[in-house]
């Protein structure tokens, strides 16, 4: 379950040009230890921890990956080499607003390979200029309605896009004036 | 949902029953809405509805594309797509006068055909449910509803009239092969795990079945969790394991979502935990979630990832069964196999004279009118599938049919009298694997459908074995000069000789799988490679 109060993961060296000497916000440190305490004992729940910190902040910042580390008696090292080998872990934003596209077979064989290229350009023509995206755009390996392929899934709605610019259309949808990238950052 | 008008009507002394399928296709199509709005109609109608099932879902019917799917249980009659804007019509229609509202009927594309309900409908008629039996009936998340329906029944008779030794040699008997993989026998598994010397087993469900297609295990869980979680607690008490652990996609929340309340309705029941059943059998669960790299689903790395590592595969032997998690003992099932479990200690929930064991869950997409998961006997031909339950063609408007995922096999339209069983595919050196069976239609181009398919396979490497990293990553130069029309003749020898040294070398099935793919590929689709050779490039467009 990710935590929704009002707390950030700021404070974090590396991409985002920090020094590494800030402090974590407190209610960062009291949420990884509740999601340790919840997590399976020992290593096991490392995983399921980084899971529920990168669906609550977008990521998993190098600063909470030493945090992580700490807890869970490890070196940042060992917890960098999970993050970086796993999809759907990033110490790097992603993009609040998850767009995904199916790449499952049936998809593909329906031209989804060439939707997942429409949603990319129209999500990188749209990135601000400080470099945070505002469009998670994911492969997804099938989202369980296949015979309306190719699809695409926008905040838990699926939508058919056989025609062409249809995908495109859902982005700039998103991304209109109501939902610009700063508002969301 | 299951809901009951309390309004006596003239002739009717049921309440009319109906079940909205809450599964993630239906889910993602709008169905939470009508709910919502089907409440709200009936509120504003002044026909107060009463809900019987403590949650309001009933689980996927498998039927995901046709979703939202409304279901008339006593009636037999399914409505499909059905938006809110429908709901007044079902509401004074069918509640009011049980009058069927024609133009919800799934009306099959292919034929322009209406059917009414499930008996009449091939994708359903065509089926032999048996793990899948409760699946679109029980409300997954309703732990009563599922134990009324006959959860927890074999678990019972396992702990109280059996011992470990007879369940593992019910198993045996059974012929029970794995359900995903290359079909291993699965008593043969509980046996070594038995054995193995140790005081600490694990059981691990494994529900990552590395498909970038549609999945039964998810269908499964969605429908329902208690079948597995019931599976592992029986594969525990057989095998001596006290604790358990579901490795599940976390792509699909859904299904972790249900199979994590269903493991904590359970605890409570007593059906998990100590002393189940009065027995002195304790067992526990913990549900797992894969961050996305699934390596196909191969063993040893999905233990490396339970461990909190980097999946990566393992050298074996040792293998699983011997030094597994935390290098103990560990029984590694698929959830369709754990499915069957309860099935074979308990046959007579399948009635008289039918054996268990003897289906298998298949995912139909591609080129069908009729796309969805469905669970067949073992021994239905492809044909069989692709014609009469999924509504697709056996002639020239169908290339082939794609078997097992990533790692299956492709084979042409001439093979689609091969029947689904272990013996028959292994003629094809292709196995069941995730159970996925995608229809080629005639503009499908196998050359993209195998790059598509090593890309994937390239992407999930672990990087730890040379042929997997580098061998899978030449295949695809060798497939993309054949897509883009600048290979020769000789590059088909040399993708056949890379594909055959990859699948001795490589480390684990992956490797092997991704390679027996294209093999296979070659072999069974060889004249539409030959042109795409020398310029020539692909004739279907497919291949950009």
């Amino acid at each position: 379950m990710p935590f929704t109060g009002d707390i950030t993961d700021s404070g974090f060296f590396g991409s985002e040009g920090g020094d590494g000497a800030e402090a974590l916000d407190p209610a960062v440190i009291e949420l990884v230890d509740r999601l340790q305490a919840r997590a399976p004992a020992g290593r096991e729940g490392l995983i399921r921890v980084l899971l529920a910190l990168q669906q609550t902040f977008d990521r998993v910042s190098w600063r909470v990956q030493e945090l992580v580390a700490d807890r869970f008696g490890l070196s940042p090292a060992q917890v960098a080499g999970v993050v970086s080998y796993y999809p759907q872990l990033s110490s790097e934003r992603r993009g609040r607003l998850k767009f995904d596209v199916c790449t499952g077979t049936a998809c593909f064989l329906c031209g989804g390979e060439g939707v997942l290229g429409q949603v990319t350009r129209a999500a990188d023509e749209r990135r601000p200029v400080d470099g945070k995206p505002s469009l998670a755009v994911r492969q997804q390996r099938c989202l369980a309605v296949c015979g309306l392929g190719p699809v695409v899934r926008v905040e838990d709605r699926a939508h058919t896009v056989t025609e062409a610019g249809a995908a495109e259309g859902l982005v700039e949808d998103l991304l209109g004036p109501s939902l610009q990238p700063e508002d969301e950052f | 949902m299951t809901i009951a008008t309390s309004v006596p009507r003239a002739g009717v002394r049921d309440p009319v029953k109906i079940s909205i399928c809450g599964g993630s296709g239906c889910v993602a199509l709008g169905a939470l809405e009508v709910i919502d709005a089907l409440k709200r109609g009936a509120d504003d109608a002044g026909t107060p509805l009463e809900i019987d099932s403590r949650s309001c879902v009933v689980g996927c019917r498998g039927f995901c594309s046709q979703g939202p799917l409304v279901y008339f249980p006593g009636l037999d009659v399914l409505y499909c797509r059905v938006g809110r804007e429908d709901v007044d019509e079902i509401l004074q229609s069918t509640f009011g006068q049980l009058e069927t509202v024609e133009r919800l009927l799934f009306s099959d594309p292919s034929s322009g055909r209406r059917y009414r309900g499930l008996a009449d409908n091939p994708f359903f008629a065509n089926q032999d449910r048996q793990v899948l039996a409760r699946c679109g009936v029980v409300d997954p998340e309703d732990v009563d509803h599922a134990v009324s329906l006959g959860a927890y029944d074999a678990l019972k008779r396992a702990l109280t009239d059996l011992d470990p030794d007879k369940i593992i040699d019910l198993v045996k008997r059974s012929g029970l092969q794995e359900r995903g993989g290359a079909g291993f026998p699965v008593g043969l598994k509980w046996a070594v795990v038995a054995e193995t010397p140790g005081e600490i087993r694990y059981v691990v469900g494994n529900g990552e079945a590395g498909d970038p297609g549609p999945t039964s295990d998810r269908t499964l869980l969605e429908g329902d969790p208690h079948g597995i979680i019931e599976g592992m607690a029986i594969a525990g008490f057989a095998v001596g394991a006290r604790e358990g652990r579901l490795f599940l996609r976390s792509e699909h929340p859904l299904a972790v979502a249900r199979a994590e309340g269903a493991v904590a309705q359970a605890r409570k029941r007593g059906f998990l935990g100590s002393q189940i059943f009065g027995s002195t059998f304790d067992f526990s669960i913990e549900i797992c979630e894969n961050a996305g790299a699934s390596m196909g689903g191969e063993e040893t790395s999905l233990l490396n990832a339970l461990q909190g590592g980097r999946g990566v595969a393992r050298p074996r032997p040792p293998f699983p069964a011997v030094s597994g998690l935390w290098g103990r003992p560990t029984l590694i099932n698929g959830l369709e196999t754990l499915a069957n479990i309860p099935l074979i200690v308990l046959p007579e929930r399948l009635g008289a004279d039918v054996r268990p064991a003897r289906t298998k869950v298949v995912s139909v997409s591609g080129a069908v009118s009729r796309p969805g998961v469905a669970e067949v006997p073992l021994g239905t031909s492809l044909a069989e599938i692709v014609v009469e339950l999924a509504g697709g063609s056996a002639g020239d408007d169908v290339l082939g049919v794609h078997l097992g995922g990533p790692g299956g096999v492709s084979l042409s339209r001439s093979q689609l009298d091969t029947t689904i069983d272990f013996g028959s595919l292994r003629t094809y050196e292709a196995n069941l694997g995730s159970g996925s069976l995608v229809v080629l239609g005639a503009d499908s181009c196998p050359v993209a459908l195998a790059r598509f398919l090593v890309a994937f396979c390239a992407e999930e490497s672990c990087g730890t074995c040379p042929p997997c990293r580098i061998g899978t990553r030449a295949v695809l130069t060798l497939l993309d000069r054949i897509s883009s029309g600048e290979a020769e003749a000789s590059d088909l020898h040399r993708l056949e000789r890379l594909c055959r040294h990859i699948r001795q070398t490589s480390l684990c099935e992956l490797g092997r799988n991704a390679a027996g793919s294209v093999i296979a590929s070659l072999q069974n689709f060889r004249t539409s490679y030959e042109s795409h050779l020398s310029g020539r490039g692909c004739t279907t467009g497919a291949c950009g």
